[in-house]
């Protein structure tokens, strides 16, 4: 008998490089339902981590975090933020390469520079950390379960941009062992032969952005095609028009699930089960919604959404402004702790 | 954490998915007995002949089951030669003896991960706040064997976690467990119930307690009122076993357990073998999935289950509605029938009864121990004598016999009905 079919994945014993995204999945579902003031105690802890080793670290943050140096640790609130600049996209173009610490990190695993691109802007680059890696599988089990999904059907990805570009079948829909095969569709593809390739591949989950589903939606309705299999559309999208979610459930009578996502960043808030709102993803990164006098906006006030990722201490982002607009929301009906963002837009 | 992360995804995974996959690990445990294990080398021998994971549920079904008495007299025979080098080192586990026939199976370092999951598991279900104190009351480390900073989870934010001896006289074990003030304890149902009735008699409430879980016996319904009349809490029941480990959690929104299968597969059989369907019982037989050190295939480990419906709360795991207890727990009449009698909620009615015991010594004779805090008249006797012969179906003997203590077993266990009757004297 070969040793390969002794390794056992009911459930898996992950190797390292899997171990770490499913701990974090495993801290996840807790934190979900954590008390708030208990929740925020710990994502200030991280933050002035974070904020420390980059006062210590980059000569680019180090004057904007000096106010740290007379701080006692442990005693960072919500309200020393303010005393850091917010950072546009435009900085963050010019100075990515200052931005970057070229430290090794002890537990974030093996960094390695990666393209960021946005259409429109020229590319940057940026170092991200097998930690990262890790975080993003994490939050992608978090959605899945979440939404209940049958990760064991084949998955279809169609995305602008970077390596997405090519069309072909990659490993699996997530890192779960029994996960279905994931494809990827290029964006590049005229929509009548992204649309056909999709009814081919016959998947259970679409994961696109907006003006991609947008033309898939447009075929189908001309060609009255319809891939019976699919169960969910997955909508990577700052904004999602209702009328593009009421269209794709007219026209193939699935829903689509929307995830507030930034190349630059990750996901930052993924729908909420229960209801259509968005659930921030706060142990990966501190959001803030501010006024016109950068002051923060509470419940049921729109502002501009700046965020500080918590987990990538190689590029760290402090205080970067999305370019969006979102409305603070309140307690979710649907019990998680999670805070809330409502209507987003740019 | 790994392995709880995929089995919040295997709870809601369609049953006859689920099935698949547990019936390959299956595969794959019943392939390594058949290459490892001295035991099983003639009676896997068929498994040869399966190409590689197409082995189905009739080839399972049709394995010989394994008793209790097979385990002790195979001794090393039913020991793999070797582990997989992931499940980490191989360390023996001992069962307490409360059958008469203490029996002893290698395991390896996986166990204790699986364990550290099913914790989690039951934590995340039961939303507990594992910031927070826990006590378990179960039989005492060695001397000096307590491990430092114990914590009742593996998260981070994990509170303390503390063990007490539950050897300890009631009175003293009441003190220990009040002076910990813990929000979450863990023991037997028997001991738990107890420790409420010393609470209900001494007016002392246990500050902090939200949280009461129970593992090791069966949980009756005058225990669950008891605890919840005194401290106002529900019980979190779990079945499990020593050589197995857990076999199924409490449902965290009915009162039905769910069976583990990342675990253990289940199978309940009636006389004949078959499975049980829903709302009947039978026997329960069980196939470790994790444990490649000592195989145990389709092992009897002489419980008794009813089966369940598939549960309203949405997940699919497998369901027993109630453990209805062990095979010497059964009460044996002349004729052959056997039955789990219940005489708890009758003998309650004598409010100066604190404890009993029913021993069934002879076809014709039971032995009833009871401790009360004032004597037993004649009349009360003989009432007591009409509602057992009432209950057990059968004009006996009934011995009372008024003790100051009916203690537990040394593993702490406490029943309250056990019968000494050999299989041999009816079945010959």
């Amino acid at each position: 008998m070969s040793t390969t079919s002794l390794l056992q994945f009911w459930p898996e014993i992950p190797g390292q490089d899997k171990n770490s995204a499913y701990a974090l999945h495993a801290q996840l579902l807790f934190t979900q339902w954590m008390q708030p003031d208990r929740f925020l105690h710990f994502q200030l802890r991280q933050l002035e981590n974070l904020l420390r080793f980059t006062g210590r670290n980059s000569p680019y943050w180090a004057e904007d975090l000096k106010f740290l140096e007379a701080l006692p640790v442990g005693e960072l609130y919500a309200e020393h933020l303010a005393l850091i600049p917010v950072m546009s996209s435009g900085a963050l173009q010019q100075n990515s390469q200052q931005i970057i610490i070229r430290k090794k990190l002890a537990n974030h695993g093996r960094s390695r520079m990666a393209r960021i691109s946005k259409p429109g802007v020229p590319p940057i680059k940026m170092m991200v950390t097998g930690l990262i890696d890790a975080w993003n599988d994490a939050l992608a089990l978090r959605s899945l379960d979440w939404d209940e999904s049958d990760v064991s059907m084949p998955c279809v990805r169609i995305f602008q941009g970077g390596d997405k570009q090519k069309s072909g079948r990659i490993e699996r829909g997530s890192i779960l062992p029994w996960s279905g095969p994931m494809h990827v569709i290029s964006a590049a593809l005229p929509s009548a032969d992204q649309l056909q390739e999709l009814m081919r591949i016959k998947p259970g989950s679409l994961q696109t952005e907006p003006h991609i589903l947008e033309g898939l939606l447009e075929q189908a309705v001309l060609q009255g095609s319809k891939p019976d299999s699919l169960r969910e559309i997955r909508c990577r999208a700052q904004s999602l028009d209702p009328e593009l979610s009421k269209l794709a459930e007219k026209t193939w009578g699935v829903p689509v699930i929307q995830e507030y996502f930034l190349e630059e960043i990750g996901v930052i808030a993924h729908q909420c089960p229960v209801q259509q709102v968005l659930h921030i993803n706060s142990e990966f990164v501190f959001v803030e919604i501010l006024n016109e006098d950068d002051k923060p906006c509470t419940a049921g006030q729109t502002g501009r959404v700046v965020v500080t990722p918590l987990q990538n201490f190689q590029t760290p982002l402090l205080r970067y402004d999305t370019g969006d607009f979102a409305e603070m929301g309140g307690a979710c009906d649907c019990g998680r702790t999670l805070p809330l963002l409502k209507n987003v837009f740019n | 954490m790994a392995i709880f992360s995929q089995m919040q995804f295997i709870e809601r995974m369609p049953p006859e998915q689920q099935n698949r996959l547990q019936m390959r690990q299956i595969e794959r445990v019943l392939r390594f007995a058949h290459e490892t294990v001295p035991f099983y080398r003639e009676s896997l021998d068929g498994i040869k002949c399966i190409p590689d994971g197409e082995m189905d549920e009739a080839f399972f079904s049709s394995l010989p089951l394994l008793t209790r008495s097979e385990i002790q007299s195979a001794g090393l025979e039913l020991r793999a030669t070797r582990t997989p080098p992931e499940h980490g080192p191989v360390y023996l586990q001992r069962t307490s003896g409360s059958t008469g026939k203490p029996i002893e199976v290698a395991t390896t370092s996986l166990r204790a991960v699986m364990s550290h999951a099913h914790t989690l598991r039951t934590q995340y279900w039961n939303r507990f706040d594992v910031t927070q104190k826990s006590v378990e009351i179960r039989t005492a480390y060695k001397p000096g064997a307590e491990p430092k900073n114990r914590v009742w989870s593996v998260l981070p934010w994990s509170g303390p976690s503390k063990r007490l001896d539950i050897n300890l006289p009631i009175s003293e074990l009441f003190d220990q467990f009040i002076n910990e003030a813990p929000s979450s304890v863990l023991s037997h149902p028997y001991t738990l119930m107890l420790l409420a009735e010393r609470s209900r008699e001494t007016g002392i409430q246990p500050s902090h307690l939200t949280t009461v879980r129970s593992f090791a016996e069966m949980v009756t319904p005058n225990i669950r009122q008891t605890l919840r009349e005194v401290w106002n809490v529900p019980v979190i029941d779990s079945y499990s076993a020593t050589e197995i480990g857990i076999i199924a959690h409490q449902c965290p929104e009915n009162e039905t357990l769910h069976v583990q299968p990342e675990n253990v597969r289940v199978e309940v059989l009636d006389d004949n073998g078959n499975q049980c369907k829903p709302g009947t019982s039978g026997r329960v037989v069980l196939t470790p999935l994790q444990n490649f050190a000592s195989p145990l295939i389709r092992y009897e480990i002489g419980d008794y289950a009813e089966v369940g419906e598939s549960c309203s709360c949405g997940r699919t795991l497998p369901v027993l509605s109630r453990i209805l207890g062990r095979h010497r727990n059964l009460c044996v009449l002349k004729n052959g029938e056997r039955f789990f009698p219940e005489i708890q909620a009758d003998l309650k009615s004598f409010g100066h009864l604190r404890q009993f015991q029913a021993y069934q010594k002879t076809l014709e004779d039971i032995d009833l121990k009871i401790v009360a805090t004032r004597p037993f008249t004649q009349t009360e006797k003989s009432e007591v004598q009409a509602i057992v012969q009432k209950k057990f179906h059968y004009p006996f003997r009934v011995n009372i016999i008024e003790v100051d203590d009916i203690p537990r077993a040394a593993n702490g266990k406490f029943e309250e009905f056990k019968s000494d009757i050999p299989e041999a004297k009816i079945d010959g």
